[in-house]
């Protein structure tokens, strides 16, 4: 047997490693930036930075560019030494860092300006939606290319987990952004409302469970028994681990919409999956820690093993209190709330946070073939950051709760105690300065990890490749005995990949084909009706601000919901929104009631100045909105788009739709003039005033057809 | 187009529970095998990541 010399790409690996520490301390500025702007609304002082635009770049850069770099700077390192061989093609390994990097900046350069298609973690416009497809796609090529040139016969844990993170990412983001463009920079969601919302929280569910925790678990499997230097407790253990893990998170996502208009055996079935997905996850949790069994005097002197120990203990707590709240009535309490903020930072900050600096401290003084330049800072980091989750997450539990509670409180008399919202958001403000608190200190770990990465690179010196040798794999395999079944797919790189994508696309069809069957699962309301073009125009500037960050628009079957906000929200009354807009946090008030509750002037002075009409409270100002000519060269792409999805305007509607714009435009100026508001038109306030109008008015006094 | 085609899909409500049975067999028979092997069998796998020569 021969031994064939190759080298490990390294300067890959720096490269990641330099964006990843790069754009998590932009991500946690922007985190810490909106932090401060929810108990200090001053700091909306310019549009492009008000926080509506500025919490999904916020999202955006955590989820992909922080924790996306550090996923392929673990996995360029690990997967070449796992296989035991160098990446399949520099070239490749280049264009997919450069055109992340792309896409990444693309974000940052629209969604402050409001470029958006409103969904979730999913704001990024179409352009840059195919950007993401095609450079992932790169990302899988060099991956199996370097699978199929391995000198390693077997596909050790890790792998497993990157190919189902390769494979389900690029599902879900296909199916997810499917939109119709109406420009360069705008489309609209193919789906509408309960689709729209049924789709969007498969996919927003699994892209936590794809790129935030599988990969990651691959980066655990391997870099965790590498810093004790003792194999995984048991790989046994790992082979449920990631099966059973593929196989129920894909089914998860409709536990984001208990309650709400979704029908209810979706629910059902969301939430059940969702509850055994605790198994698989402690059982992963409980692998990576029992793995420092005998070995946990190292964690006292060595500082990755504490962020590892700290990581796996986040995830476990995040992985507990996921199936918790996915129980109905704990989600009655958490939905809407900051315990959902708690929630996710437990597995942001603790989990891919700690997980990846743990990672960085191990690899760049090994690729820099020196020691770290100094423990004692990274000491310093781990506490402080440790302190940080705390301060950030108790203060967001208790806001969660108090708010909740306080939304519920009825008086002896059987009406709420609390009526007016902004009483419960008064009363949490001083937890909102905790947190913002809890976040500097993180920040503050952050950088001085940087400071100490810097300065360990310079006192080191890059091996840009790192020899290494290993015999060719043979041609023929002969097993030497007769091996467990699994050995048999570890060795199938292909097959691997097809039966993890086997597994999570019957289990997604399953879950969105029946919803797809508008007729029997969402009965049609006869008098909702689409959208006059003034209207839609007020619903895309609503869906550019981001006003779904902070306002929701479903009102649960609840009476403490009823009784504040009205009539509990119908499938059938979103089926022309696209995208849908039902939020996930109330900040403000739900709005799906709002039309007709307050005057039209009213919500113009409350966009120039909402402290005017509501003293205290902490919704930015859209002055901006008053200046700003509404753009109607727009209405008659957007109306054919409509009707291309299906919504019924007349045909050649979009040659007469400006006319009827500025129709009720017209009547909308001339109300406010009786006010005394002095407004043209043509400006964007007027479109925004008709839209929140018109919330939820389409059923009052009608009844439901029933399904036909 | 495409959702008429789907909504005259006839039962459709046993694809669910159809598939559930599938699962639940496929999840059942892994654990049953994986609880049955022997743990050395995967002991050679398992170092695969602790070879190299990357030690500090």
């Amino acid at each position: 047997m021969t031994l064939e010399k190759f080298n490990y790409d390294n300067k890959i690996v720096r490269n990641f490693a330099v964006v990843t520490v790069m754009w998590g301390i932009v991500a946690m500025l922007v985190g810490l930036f909106i932090a401060l702007q929810i108990p200090f609304p001053g700091l909306n002082f310019e549009q492009h930075f008000t926080f509506g635009r500025l919490r999904p770049l916020h999202t955006n850069a955590i989820i992909f560019a922080f924790v996306g770099n550090g996923m392929f700077m673990g996995i360029y390192y690990s997967l070449q030494r796992l296989l035991k061989a160098r990446m399949f093609s520099d070239t490749l390994s280049r264009i997919h860092f450069w055109g992340w990097q792309l896409i990444i900046v693309s974000a940052a350069l629209t969604l402050p300006f409001g470029i958006t298609a409103g969904k979730e973690y999913a704001e990024l416009e179409w352009p840059i939606d195919i950007a993401i497809a095609i450079v992932w796609v790169i990302f899988g090529i060099n991956m199996f290319g370097t699978i199929i040139k391995r000198r390693e016969r077997h596909l050790y844990v890790a792998i497993w987990f990157y190919i189902a993170t390769v494979v389900t990412v690029a599902v879900l983001h296909i199916v997810n952004s499917m939109e119709l463009p109406v420009s360069f920079l705008k489309s609209y969601s193919v789906y509408a409302g309960v689709q729209d919302a049924l789709v969007q929280w498969w996919y927003g569910h699994n892209a936590v469970a794809f790129f935030l925790t599988t990969p990651y678990l691959g980066l655990m499997y391997y870099f965790v028994p590498k810093a004790v230097n003792r194999p995984i407790y048991s790989y046994r253990l790992s082979i449920i681990h990631f099966w059973a893990l593929i196989f129920l998170y894909i089914w998860a996502g409709p536990h984001h919409l208990l309650y709400t208009a979704l029908p209810d055996w979706a629910q059902s079935l969301g939430v059940v999956f969702s509850v055994m997905l605790i198994a698989p996850s402690w059982g992963g949790m409980i692998n990576g820690l029992l793995t420092l069994r005998g070995a946990w005097d190292r964690v006292r002197d060595n500082v990755e093993l504490k962020f590892f120990v700290v990581a796996i203990t986040a995830y476990g707590m995040a992985t507990f209190e996921g199936p918790m709240l996915s129980l109905k009535s704990q989600n009655a309490i958490a939905h809407y709330t900051d315990w959902i903020i708690a929630h996710v930072h437990i597995g942001g900050m603790g989990w891919n946070g700690f997980l990846t600096f743990g990672i960085l401290y191990w690899l760049i003084p090994r690729i820099y073939n020196t020691p770290l330049f100094s423990k004692k800072l990274a000491g310093f980091h781990f506490w402080i950051a440790t302190l940080g989750i705390m301060f950030y997450t108790i203060p967001m539990y208790f806001a969660g709760f108090t708010q909740h509670f306080m939304w519920k409180e009825f008086t002896e008399d059987g009406v709420l105690r609390y009526p007016n919202f902004l009483e419960t958001v008064v009363q949490i403000v001083p937890m909102y300065k905790l947190r913002a608190f809890g976040g500097l200190l993180y920040l503050t770990g952050a950088l001085t990890m940087v400071y100490n990465l810097v300065k360990t690179a310079y006192s080191g010196k890059l091996i840009e490749n790192e020899p290494a040798e290993a015999p060719a794999l043979e041609k023929v395999y002969v097993e030497e005995h007769k091996g467990h079944w699994h050995r048999w797919i570890e060795r199938r790189p292909i097959q691997m990949l097809m039966l993890s994508l086997i597994l999570i696309l019957i289990g997604g069809l399953v879950e969105l084909i029946p919803t797809f069957m508008i007729k029997s699962n969402i009965p049609t309301i006869a008098s909702v009706k689409p959208y006059t073009p003034l209207e839609l125009q007020g619903r895309d500037i609503y869906v550019r601000e981001g006003c779904y960050t902070c306002h929701s628009q479903m009102i649960r079957p609840f009476r403490f919901e009823t009784e504040r906000y009205g009539e509990y929200s119908k499938p059938g009354e979103f089926v022309y929104d696209h995208p849908f807009q039902w939020g996930s946090k109330r900040t403000g008030p739900d709005l799906q009631r709002e039309g007709g509750k307050y005057p039209n002037s009213w919500h113009y002075n409350h966009m120039e100045d909402p402290r005017t009409m509501s003293p205290g409270s902490i919704m930015p100002p859209y002055a901006a909105m008053i200046e700003n000519d509404l753009d109607t060269s727009s209405t008659a792409p957007k109306i054919r788009a409509m009707q291309t999805l299906g919504v019924p305007y007349p045909a050649g509607y979009d040659a007469q739709a400006n006319a009827d714009l500025m129709k009720q435009a017209n009547l909308i100026s001339a109300d406010l003039a009786k006010d005394g508001i002095k407004v043209m038109s043509n400006k964007e306030v007027i479109a925004i005033i008709a839209y929140l109008q018109r919330l939820g008015i389409d059923i009052k006094g009608e009844k439901l057809t029933g399904n036909k | 187009m495409y959702k008429e085609v789907i909504s005259g899909i006839k039962d459709i409500s046993v694809y669910p529970v159809f598939s559930f049975i599938v699962f639940f067999a496929f999840f059942s028979l892994m654990t049953f095998w994986v609880l049955k092997s022997k743990k050395n069998d995967f002991d050679e796998i398992s170092k695969i990541p602790l070879s190299g020569n990357d030690e500090q």
